[in-house]
This record gives C-alpha cells, structure tokens and sequence, in this order.
C-alpha cells in the first residue's frame, strides 16, 4: 500500500525533481529521522556483522565484504554521540557513496523516501557543534524534522590519534 | 568530448613507449654503436611524438620536437657530426620532450621559453652547417611541415581506378538544358555529432541530378590552431536536372535540418552558368589550400563505417542498382568531395563514388598515409580484410583495470577452489570419487588459469634497470668519480605494480652507491682498488620471492660514523650498543644521513627511509650487508605477485586475522613458552638463548579475550634482516592463501593492519602488519 503510494509520488515528481527538489533516502534513529541525497545511496541491506577495526573510534563499527571490495561500517548512533547501537537483524545498513569510497551507515531503520524542495531546506541553528559539523541542514516533511547529514564530516576522523 | 581524450590516452601510452625506447636507442649509442638503424629509430620515435602532438594541438611540444628533429635529421644524412657533446645533447632533449609529453598530459603549462636553450643549440647547430651549404636547406624558422593535399573520395565504388576527374566547366550544365540549381551547405559540429556524413548526403543529392561539389576551405586555420572536432568546411553544390525541385533537394536535408544551414537557389532553367558563378568555381580550382574537414569517421567504428557504406539505392532516373563496397575509410576526413554525375541512363551511381577518396588528415605520423579505395572485387575483399586483420593482434592494449579485475576474480577462485578441495574429509573422498577426480582437475586448471593471469601482468624487470645506465654516468659526472653498472637478470619478470613501485627505491639505493659508497678515484687507487667502481644490479627469483641486489666495491658503510650520527639525533640511545648488522640496518631509519653537506644528489635524509617504506609497501624487505672497505650490499626481497599471499588464519577475540606465512618463523603453545618479565611490566619470551619482544594482539587490537592464557598460541615473526617478535594470538585455525584487499580503497590506513581479505565464509579478515606493529612499540617506549 504504501509501497505503491510511494512510487506514485516518484513518478510524479520525477520531471520536477529534476530542478529544484530534492529525493531523500530517510531513516531512523531512536525517535529521531535523518535524511541523505538519495543519489549517494548505492543499496541498503541488514545488519550482518562486521569485523572490527582495531585503533578506530567506536563509531567505526568494522568492516563488511559487499561483492569482494571491503567497505567500513560507520554507526550514527555512536557518531552523533550516543553509544553504540546494539545491532540486530532488524538494524540496517545503508551503503553509499561518499567522494570515491564506499561506506555503510549503519542505522535503526529507513523509513521512507522524501522528495523536499531545495528552498525548504534550512540551516542548521547555531549551538552545539556536533549538529552544524555532522548535518548539512534541516527540512521539515509532514511535520517532522529530517536532518540532511554532511556524509563527508560523519566519516571522518575515524582514526584513534594517539 | 571522451572520444577525443580516449584518443589522446592512447597518443600518450604511445608517447610513453616511444620515450623508453628512445632512452634505450641513446644508451646504445652513447655505448658506441652509432649505426643508421638506431639513428633511424630515434628518429622516427620523436617523428611519431612530434606527429600526434601536431594532431592534439600541444603546440610547445611539437615545436621542440620540430627542432630537435631537424638536428637528428641532419646527425643521419651525415650533415652532423654524431659527437659525444650533441649525444649529451641529445639525451637532454629526450627529458625536455618528456616533461613536454607529461605536461601535455596533465593539461599544465610548462614555462614558454622551456627547453629554449636546447632548442637555439639545435636550431645553431642545424644552422652553422646549412649556411655552409645552402641557406634555404637549414629553415630553422620553418613551420612543421605536415603537408596535407585534398584527395578524391570514393563514394561507394564497384571498380579499380579512379576514373578521370571531369573538368569542372564540363560539368556544368549546358545552355538551355535544365534547371539549374545551387546549393550551399554549411555542416555544424552537431552535425557530425549524430553520426552524419556528409558524402552520405551528396550521395542522395547525385541520385537527383547531375551534380557538381566544391569545397569551401577558407576556414581551415592553420595546423596549430586545429580543432579536431570542429567544423571548418562547407559545400557549394550545383544540381542541374529537369525536373528538380527544391522540395526534392530539402527533402535530402531532412534528417540534418537545424543542424546545419542550407542556402537553395535556382539559377534559372535553361540559363548558362553566369560568369561568376564561373569565376567561383575558377578560384576554388586553384591549388588546394591544406583541407581538412570535420572527421565524424574518427567516431565510428570501423562496422559501422562499413554499415554505412552498405547501402543500396535505385536512383530514379538512372535504375542502375549500386552496391558499395565495404570500404575501409581510415580515421580521415573527407576533403574535397568533387563528383559527377551525369544522368544518362545506363552511368551508375559509382561513378561518383570512384571520384571520391578520403583525404589523410593531421594524424599522418601517427596513422600511415591511408587512401584505400573500395575494394576492388567483393569476393577479394574478405581475403585482405583477414590478412590485415591477422597482422594487427600480435598485441593489444588493455587498460590495467581491466586486469587487475580478472586478476582480482582469479585470486577469488583460487580460494574458493582450495576451501572446496579442504571439504572434501576422508568418507567423501572415498564415496564420490568422481567428485573428488573433478576437483582436482579443477584445482590444476586454476592453478594454469591464475600462472596465465599472472604472466598477463608480469613484465621484465628491464624496463627498471633500463633507466640506471642513465643515472649512473649522471652520477659519475656530477660526484667526479668513475663508475661502471653491471645489470644482471634483466629479464626476470615480476609483477607490473611491483615493478612500478620499484624505480624510486632503486634510483635512491643506486644513488647512495654511488655517493657514499664508492670512493673517488684516487682513494680507489690508493687503496689498490681498480680506479673505476662497480655497481652491480642484479635480479633473480628465489623460491616465491624476487631478490633485486645492489651491491658496490666501495668502502662500505662506516659504521662508526652512522652509530654516532644515529646517537646524535636520538635515534639509538647512548647505552645501547648495537650488533654491525643493526647499524647498517640504521641507515633506513627516517632523518638518517651522514653526508656532511646536503649535495643534490643525498645527504637530505630522505632516501633510504623512502626506500624501506616502498618497499614495505609492496611486501617486500630490504637487508643491508656491508663489509669495512670491500663494499655494501643491498638486498629487496619482493613478492612475485602482490595478488595472492600465503597467510596463517589466527583469532583473536572473536575476530579473524592473518599473518603472512612469510614472515613466521614458527608457532609455540603459551603453555609451553618461556616468558619472563621485564622491568616496564611487559613480557619478553626467551626463543633458544634469545630474547624477543611479546607483542599480546588481543591487548594491542583492545579485544576482549575468554581464552584461557594457556591455551593461546604465540606466532613467532621475523621480517627480514630485523630483530624477532612474538605475536600472542587466542587460536590458530590454519593456512591458507588469500587475495588482499585494500582497506585504504574505502576507508584508511589502520594502524597495525596491512589490509583485509575476504575468507570463504564470505566474512572479512585483517591482515597483520608485523612491521608497523613493532615500530609503533618503539615509538611508544621512545616517548
């Protein structure tokens, strides 16, 4: 039902997409929903395990063979500060593009996609630094915040420096 | 515009091969053997450099080519003395080409008056004989003279020779006979863009009527200026047939319109040409300007050419049925196109085919004067199209990725083939025999298919060692001293990625010989030592390695001097004394140089340390070996193949990991070592009378271990020409060859990890990096 809701709207934005909107792959943490250029998505899958890295941050949550090329398995939960997650079969794997690499975000669920307009976007209030660092800007879909993530901040720093 | 940049690709590959050749042509001269044949090969590689330059527009470079070629020119018809100062000339020149060739490629600008100096020695040297001779022979003011004359293209063809061209007045209609009708086209870049040919076009206009065609070339800029893709050539056509309309000629246009303008006239029925129309026509017979016209052939390939060359067509007033050969048109323009028609019943369409044959364009160095016309016969054809065909794979380029993928594939299959032929216990073997026969067929063919992969990729190490000659004389010359090189084995092949990692170790290894190892000439004599010194470059293969030695008959390292330099910047603490062996091994350590003064050629303290991390980086190790006034030794020891690496399987915590098979010296239960505690807290483990530092992966990689601390193993590891760690692992699980993968390709370095691989099971493994984990120890206690 939904499913087909769905493709409808696609379809009938995707002339309009083109210009000024925006498609977004949205998903879940806890309560809150997070949203990245649909894009950067190269395919989403559960949580299978990942070997761990040694000397990495604890949001690095290891590394998964997707099709024989090793990929990094970065936890947003643990990103955004809020411990690890405790993965399930339930938990997701999203794997994207960001620069030249491949890396997968591992997060609670993906909810849905969003096409939003470029002028809805806002800018991420001024405050805490974690939140202008690790999004790129707000928009608000049926009245719920989506938070666009900066891929390229959430990656980062993912080395222990001694 | 890719299809342009996959040409100028190729035009590099080319240039780069070209540029080696060439350095092996001076090596050999410079060696004495001045013969023609090098002499012409020489000159043709910077002939072919200079032609292909021409062609992309790189303007710089073609001028100094030009130059460069003249002087050559002149070395070979004997103008020229070959002497040593215009080799050493010479050589030069082939580096500024180079730098040119590097910075065409890169799209950067090199300075405008770059290779100048060399270019006014030339243009001096070419010059001072010429003026004794002839003042028009030497020209150094000359533009580069790619000649370029309009040729006839065949449009379709059944027949042997091109038939006469008719006068153009002849063609012209005749008082009082038809409708006159001219035709101005103009192509855009567009139009060639969509796959469109102009001769096609004409083609359909002949069927209409007796045609006349002209080329309109006054736009062609000059070869500098060229744009390969751009538009520079129109079309004055004139149509003269009774019942013509200009619907009929649009209706040829239809496919082109818009991208394209089209003027359409009627000069009036039953008129003569006026005399200006005359005139022009006059002009356009003067001689041929260079044409060159948009080449929308170099886009198809060579069965689409053919595709659209097949074509039937029944001209209305002349139902001769004319089937065009496939006609082989190389990456040309069509120039002129001039063609008649004339409707007679009973003419064929090929006749204006036969006036008309692709003209070579800018690319004339790089593809050899073409002009094919159609096949003579259709049953002859075939014939020389596979001959022609069956001399041009003798090789092909294949781009590297393409390679490593099959490589990549081959290394997995090699895997899963060893994981299956492991399943196999003893109750299966013995009841499916034929299973078990299949595999083991399976097993040998892999092992074929990855030997071929493998010798895909392999390349003989000459292609290194062909570049030291060159930098061994540079270095006699600077340092003043005498130097011979000895290069041996220079055929072994190895792996293409190891080679290419292999030229910047080697430069600086046959550097520091030359600049700390062997002594001036008077020290040599005094020490009774031939005047001249020997580096000696070697290269065999060893069991799964590549050994590549360097070894001089200089004073070998000064030990003394490299232990107080060492002391000095902090690298060995005071109280230590090392073994000889660890203070040659010194040498590599990063900051470390004892020249006195920082010449340009070492003494900055890089080097060495760049020599034992690329070679690190490629798998390999290096072992220094040196006795007091009898010379150095130096030793890279290099992986065959960087694809597939012998690993122990080892768990630690929960997680896999594998140390290279390499570097293990052997396995001992934790029951069953000797660990003794230090000072610091840490363990050492005592191995046969010697102590080795321990190294608890678990604690290192902070994994959280249930094992009972008896029943770990420790891994005991040795990398080459280094003192011994133990790694203390919770299992062993076995051996096993894996394919490496990159964690940099995704993520980054990870401190103590080489990379990762992927394990039958499908999870990811990480392989140990022995090395990093012992230094990165030292730098802790350092600190």
């Amino acid at each position: 039902m939904e499913a087909l809701g769905l493709r409808d709207d696609l379809n009938d934005k995707s002339a309009a997409a083109a210009q000024n909107s925006l498609q977004l792959i949205a998903f879940s943490i806890g309560e809150q929903t997070y949203g990245v250029e649909i894009t950067t998505v190269r395919e989403i899958r559960a949580w299978n395990g990942a070997t761990p890295l040694p000397n990495t941050r604890e949001f690095v949550r290891g590394v998964i063979n997707l099709r024989g090329t090793i990929v990094p398995i970065f936890d947003l939960r643990a990103r955004f500060g809020d411990g690890q997650t405790t993965p399930t079969k339930n938990h997701v794997v999203v794997v994207m593009s960001v620069g030249d690499k491949w890396v997968g975000i591992l997060v609670d669920a993906v909810s849905d996609i969003l096409t939003v307009s470029r002028d809805d976007i806002h800018n991420v209030p001024e405050g805490n630094s974690i939140d202008t660092e690790l999004l790129n800007g707000i928009v608000t879909h049926d009245s719920r915040m989506v938070g666009l993530i900066d891929l390229h901040a959430v990656v980062s720093g993912a080395r222990m420096d001694n | 515009m890719s299809d342009l940049d996959d040409f100028k690709a190729t035009y590099f590959d080319e240039c780069s091969e070209l540029l080696t050749e060439l350095e092996e042509q001076f090596i050999a001269i410079e060696a004495g053997e001045r013969d023609a044949d090098r002499l012409n090969a020489v000159f043709r590689a910077i002939h072919s450099v200079k032609g292909g330059a021409g062609a992309f527009g790189f303007s710089a470079l073609v001028g100094f080519a030009h130059a460069y070629e003249t002087l050559l020119d002149y070395v070979r018809d004997g103008r020229i003395e070959l002497t040593d100062e215009v080799v050493t000339l010479c050589i030069r020149a082939n580096d500024i080409v180079t730098d040119h060739v590097a910075a065409a490629r890169s799209g950067e600008a090199l300075p405008a008056d770059y290779g100048m100096d060399e270019k006014n020695r030339f243009d001096a040297l070419a010059r001072g004989d010429a003026a004794s001779e002839d003042d028009a022979a030497g020209e150094p003011d000359e533009e580069f003279d790619l000649e370029f004359v309009p040729v006839m293209v065949n449009i379709g063809g059944n027949d042997d020779d091109f038939p006469e061209i008719p006068d153009t007045f002849d063609a012209l209609p005749m008082e009082g006979e038809s409708g006159h009708w001219e035709v101005h086209f103009t192509p855009h870049r567009a139009l060639y863009a969509r796959a469109n040919d102009p001769l096609l076009l004409f083609r359909e206009l002949a069927v209409l009527g007796e045609m006349t065609t002209k080329a309109v070339l006054e736009e062609i800029p000059p070869l500098s200026d060229f744009e390969p893709f751009a538009v520079y050539c129109s079309w004055e056509i004139t149509l003269v047939s009774e019942s013509l309309t200009e619907a009929m000629i649009r209706e040829v246009f239809e496919f082109v319109e818009g991208d394209c303008d089209i003027a359409i006239a009627q000069l009036g029925v039953g008129t003569p040409p006026t005399a200006e129309v005359k005139a022009a026509l006059v002009h356009h017979e003067a001689p041929p300007a260079p044409a060159v016209a948009p080449i929308n052939l170099l886009e198809l390939a060579d069965d689409e050419v053919a595709h659209l060359l097949d074509f039937d067509i029944e001209p209305p007033a002349a139902p001769v049925k004319v089937k065009a050969e496939k006609a082989e048109i190389a990456p040309v323009a069509v120039a002129v196109v001039e063609a008649k028609v004339e409707d007679a019943p009973g003419l064929s369409f090929a006749d204006i085919a036969d006036s008309i044959k692709p003209a070579p364009v800018a690319k004339v160095p790089l593809a050899p004067k073409v002009v094919i016309a159609p096949a003579a016969a259709p049953d002859t054809a075939p014939g020389e199209e596979g001959e022609r065909r069956s001399l041009g794979v003798q090789s092909i380029r294949v781009d590297l990725d393409k390679v490593d993928r099959v490589v990549n594939m081959v290394g997995e299959l090699v895997i899963t083939q060893s994981m299956l032929t492991q399943q196999m216990d003893e109750t299966l073997r013995t009841r499916y025999t034929e299973l078990v026969r299949g595999l083991e067929v399976l097993a040998q063919t892999t092992r074929g298919l990855q030997d071929s992969v493998m010798a895909i990729r392999a390349q003989p190490v000459k292609s290194v060692f062909s570049r030291m000659p060159r930098l061994v004389r540079e270095l006699g010359l600077k340092t003043g001293k005498k130097i011979k090189l000895e290069t041996v084995g220079e055929n072994t092949e190895i792996d293409k990625t190891v080679i290419e990692q292999l030229s910047d170790p080697l430069t600086h290894m046959i550097r520091n010989s030359a600049d700390h190892g062997i002594e001036s000439p008077e020290k040599r004599l005094a020490k009774g030592k031939p005047e001249t010194g020997t580096i000696r470059l070697s290269a065999e293969q060893a069991g799964g390695n590549i050994l590549i030695i360097v070894e001089d008959d200089g004073a070998g390292i000064n030990r003394d001097r490299v232990l107080q330099v060492a002391r000095d910047k902090g690298i060995v603490a005071p109280d230590i004394t090392p073994t000889d062996e660890q203070i040659d091994q010194l040498i590599f350590a990063p900051g470390f140089s004892t020249a006195e003064a920082v010449s340009d050629l070492s003494g900055r303290g890089v080097g060495m340390d760049v020599v034992l991390s690329n070679i690190k980086k490629i798998g390999g190790s290096v072992h220094v070996r040196s006795q007091t006034g009898r010379g150095t030794r130096m030793t890279l020891r290099l992986p065959l193949t960087l694809a597939v690496l012998d690993v122990m399987l080892v768990k630690v915590g929960d997680s896999p990991y594998v140390v290279p098979l390499s570097s293990i010296v052997e396995t001992i239960q934790c029951s069953r070592a000797n660990f003794e505690r230090v000072p610091s807290g840490g363990q050492v483990l005592q191995v046969r009378g010697e102590y080795v530092q321990v190294i608890d992966l678990a604690q290192r990689f902070a994994m959280t271990t249930t094992t009972e601390p008896e029943s770990r193993f420790v891994v005991l590891c040795e990398a080459e020409g280094s003192a011994k760690v133990a790694l203390i692992v919770d299992d062993i699980i076995g051996q096993q060859q894996v394919v490496i993968k990159s964690l940099e390709e995704n993520f980054e370095r990870v401190e103590g990890i080489a990379g990762g691989t992927i394990l039958g099971d499908g999870n990811v493994a990480l392989i140990v990096d022995v090395q990093s984990l012992k230094t990165s120890i030292i730098h802790k206690n350092a600190a």
